[in-house]
Formats: C-alpha cells, structure tokens, sequence
C-alpha cells in the first residue's frame, strides 16, 4: 500500500486496530470488573466543569491541550464530549432531534437522491397546476406583491397549455411556489421509518411534516394500548408540553404554553406495551408565519371558492391535512381523485 | 423587602446561581424551573429515555449540584454558560445508565478470528503500529482531530461543533494534521511511501 495516496486509510486502520496486548487479552465480548472500573475512570480523567468549559472555550490553552489530550486518547469521553454537544447557533439549523446520524450534506448529492427529489417537486408542481389550470374560475389580474422567500414556478410546467390558463395559475399563486420552510432536508426515509413500524408502536398520525395555521393544532395518533404519553419539544428541545391522554388524539389545551407563529415543533407519543416503554419518532410541523398567512391569504382570496383550487393553494404552502379536509366534502371527480392520489404521496 | 416573582425571572444565570449558594429559596426554586425542562428534553430528545427515567436523571442532576454544600454548582462561578454546564451533566449521567445497562447485556459480538495471511497481517500490524507511534508525537490538537474524524467517523461539521470551529476550519484543521502525520511518517518511516 502507499502511504502517499492512502493516508487516510492508513490512520482509519491504524485506529481502529487492537492497540497492543491487553486490547487483544480483553474481547469486547468479555466485560470484567477491571474493563468497567478503566470505562468509568476515562470518564472520570475529566470532571464536568472542565468538559464544560471546554465546550465553551473558557478554558486557558494548557489547560485546554490537556484536555485535548485525554479526549484524543479515550473513546469514551469523546463519547461523552459528542452527548453534550451544543447545538449550532450561527447556521441555519435543524434540531437534533430531527437530524438522524445518515442526513449529512453528502447525502442528499449522493447518487440517485438529488435527481430523484427533484423529480418528485417538479411532478408536484406540474401535478398541481394542471388542476389549477382546470378549474380556476374567472381570477382578478392585479399581480399581487409577494415579500415571502418564494421559489420561482417552473416554466416547463405550462409548455403546451393555453397560455390564458397558465397566466391566470400564475397569479392564483402570485406568480411564485411559496416555499414551506424547514422540511426541505426532511423529505425521505424517516418517513418510511414511521409508517413502517409494527403496529404495537404508537403511531403520531397528525400534524407531521407540515405547516399548519392553528395555534392549537389537534394531535393525533394511532396507538393500541389506552394510555399515552405526548410530548412536544421546540426547536431547541426544549419541552414545551407534556401530558399523558387517552383515546386517539387531543387538542392542545388553552392553558399550554402558547405556540408560536414561524416555529418549528416536532412530537411524539409514547406508550407502555406490554411491559415496555415504546416511543413513536419525533415528527415535526411548523405554525405558519404572519407573513406566510398574509400571502396565503391573498392566494385564497384569488383562488375564488371552489375547493380543488383552494386545496391546491393550501398545498402550495404546505398544510396538507387543511387541503384534504376541504376536499374531504367534495363530490366524487376524477380531479378529485387525482388531487387525493397526490396528496397520499404526502405525509 | 419581599423580592417579586419578576425580579426573580429577570435575574441572569450568574446571578441567580450567586443568590442560590447565599441562601436564597426563592432564586433556588427559579433555578429549578429554569433547568428541570432542559435536562429533561435532553434525557428523552437526545438519550431517548422514557418519561421515570428521564425524571430520575433530573433528580441526580439535582442530587449531583446540591450535595456536599452545593460544591458543584459553586464550581461554576459563571464561566461559560450555565446550560452547557448541565448539557455536560446529564451527558454523563445519560451515558453511565447506558453503559451500565449494555453491561448487563451479554454482548454477542465477539471479535472475529482472522483467517488472512499471518505474515500479511503481521505486515499490518506492524505498520498501524508505526502510524499509532508517529501519531503520538502530533499536538494535542492534531491528535484529537484525527481521533474524531477516523475513530469516530465524524464529519467537519460536527467536529467543528465539538472544538467551536467553522466548518471550514474543521475540514482545513483535519488536511493540515493528516499533512502533518504524512511528513513526520515521510521523514521517519520513508519505507512506507516506496
């Protein structure tokens, strides 16, 4: 092998070979009182406030290479340094809780992923406007003005339609795909991850992965067992509700703290199934902003009062269960039907 | 004079922490309001624990800062921040009642026997020997680095979260220690680069 090329690899190997005779005297396998009192004093080679000033950068630079040292030397206080990580403040940030140990920058760009979300938005978004196109009445003209971080439609999606449709889709949406914020890197597998599950595991059913309007959202879940637990955290984990219910969902009551407009939220419920303590994963939903419910707004006003391009304006913007509740009361039509097939693809 | 509730709720952490080590109740039940929530959302959103166990770290948390004259919190004296102080406590706590439930899990994954080639492996070995001892005589900070990104298999950006670097810095601080380690093993071991 050349080191020139393979460094890297070099150093991999190199660290993660037994380290000398007692690594290969104690397998992994065999755990001894010795093994448990040498993991408890790598923990204890470091106290709290040490580690925690390291964290915060208050510790003087001798001190902070000795730490430095013991950190490079034990896999289990950097164990420990990785449990009490901060969270990032200077970047754009999705909490911990929403960030499984696979959903690196890489994994997004790597392979078949990235072409394939973009079909699926750009299928979306043609899906969607057809409809529109279909069944938007007579609109107003005026071009509304949009302040919202919007993206711009897609102008493949009208090729081949009547240039009159498509102009009156344009201003139906202001001209612009208003953006659901905070769920871009979130489309996937940890999805698949919930609705996969056993049935013994409690399910959260309603909201997750959406944007939603009311300040006292109704949670629902599907759990087999009678008592549960829902717990809501912020985006900085904080909790900010918990309560043990019954039945199959609750609305969040007055006296909570209250929600607030623009954040994320992520839920979860959990339940005690024969014995064992079973958590569903945490799914987020987002309260719209003032701004966002402005456009919205405007969206609806323009999309007149029929519900198919109503509920294509609510999904524009994210609030699914909104959208299927409106066509929920429709009558049976093929749109109908294509507008529901979509909406299944959806959380 | 009665202090309000507001004054209380005003009160930074140093401050607060100041008023609990002098005695003070009121700032003492301020200071449990404040923490309690945070421990909790990290014992069950980050460990994953369930509600009792979660309220059981919470309760050694309280145990660890209160005993012996509240010794540990008094060991704060306001450097840094106060949450990370109690992010670093109930990482820990967290991590010992894993470790000690994986202790009693008899763990099914025994080292497999290598069938290679002994001369080729004894070749191996020798030269993850020759990295490890070269390894040793990197800095602090290069060994660290180089521990976090290839033991550990952490990416930059997480790296840079741990040490307070921008990503950017990370990725640069691990291409300057691996430039280091190739320099030092060029000069030393020039048999690995033929």
């Amino acid at each position: 092998m050349s080191a020139e090329h393979d460094i890297s690899k070099l150093v991999r190997e190199a660290l993660a070979a037994p380290k000398g005779r007692e690594a290969l005297a104690a397998p992994k396998s065999v755990v001894t009182d010795e093994a448990d009192r040498d993991e408890v004093a790598e923990l204890d080679e470091l106290d709290d406030i040490t580690l925690a000033r390291f964290l915060d950068g208050t510790l003087p630079p001798h001190e902070r290479r000795r730490v430095e040292a013991q950190l490079a030397s034990s896999a289990s206080a950097r164990q420990w340094l990785w449990a009490a990580r901060p969270e990032p403040e200077d970047e754009e940030r999705a909490p911990g809780w929403l960030t499984p140990g696979w959903l690196t920058p890489g994994w997004l760009t790597t392979g078949w992923r990235l072409p394939a979300l973009a079909s699926i938005v750009l299928g979306l978004v043609a899906g969607l406007s057809v409809l529109v196109i279909g069944h938007l009445g007579v609109l107003p003209s005026a071009s509304p003005s949009v302040e919202l971080t919007t993206t711009a439609l897609d102008e493949s999606v009208f090729v081949g339609l009547d240039p009159e449709l498509a102009e009156q889709t344009r201003q139906a949406l202001g001209g612009v795909w208003p953006q659901p914020r905070g769920f871009e890197s979130f489309l996937g597998d940890e999805r698949a991850v919930v609705r996969g599950r056993d049935t013994a595991t409690p399910q959260p059913l309603a909201p997750r992965w959406q944007t939603i309007r009311e300040t006292r959202p109704t949670f629902r879940w599907h759990v087999e067992t009678d008592g549960v637990e829902i717990l809501l955290l912020d985006d900085q984990e904080q909790v900010v509700f918990t309560v043990e219910a019954s039945g199959q969902e609750l609305t969040y009551p007055v006296d909570a703290p209250a929600l607030e407009a623009g954040r994320l939220y992520a839920w979860r419920v959990g339940s005690r199934v024969d014995g064992d303590w079973l958590t569903s994963n945490f799914v987020p939903f987002r309260l719209l902003d003032t701004e966002e419910e402005r456009v919205l707004e405007d969206a609806l006003t323009r999309a007149g009062t029929h519900p198919l391009p109503r509920a294509v304006v609510l999904v524009s913007h994210g609030l699914i269960d909104e959208a299927r509740a409106l066509l929920s009361d429709l009558s049976p039509s093929p749109e109908k039907d294509r507008l529901l097939e979509t909406l299944r693809g959806l959380p | 004079m009665k202090r309000r509730a507001d004054d209380v709720d005003a009160r930074d952490d140093r401050t607060l922490v100041r008023a609990v080590l002098d005695g003070d109740k009121a700032a003492e039940e301020e200071l449990v309001r404040r923490l309690r929530p945070l421990a909790l959302g990290l014992a069950r959103g980050r460990f994953g624990l369930d509600p009792h166990a979660a309220e059981e770290v919470w309760q050694e948390v309280v145990l660890r800062l209160w005993r012996d004259d509240r010794r540990a919190l008094e060991a704060w004296r306001g450097e840094g921040k106060l949450t990370t102080y109690l992010t670093v406590i109930v990482s820990r706590l967290c991590l010992e009642r894993r470790q000690r439930a994986e202790r009693s899990t008899p763990d099914s994954t025994a080292e497999p026997v290598s069938s290679e080639d002994p001369l080729a492996h004894a070749s191996q070995h020798q030269q993850h020997a020759v990295v490890r001892d070269v390894m040793a005589d990197l800095s602090e900070r290069d060994r660290l680095v180089l521990a976090l990104r290839f033991e550990d298999e952490r990416e930059p950006i997480e790296i840079g979260r741990l040490l307070g670097l921008k990503p950017a810095t990370a990725r640069k601080a691990v291409h300057d220690a691996l430039s280091r380690l190739r320099k030092k093993l060029r000069t030393r071991h020039p048999e690995l680069f033929q």
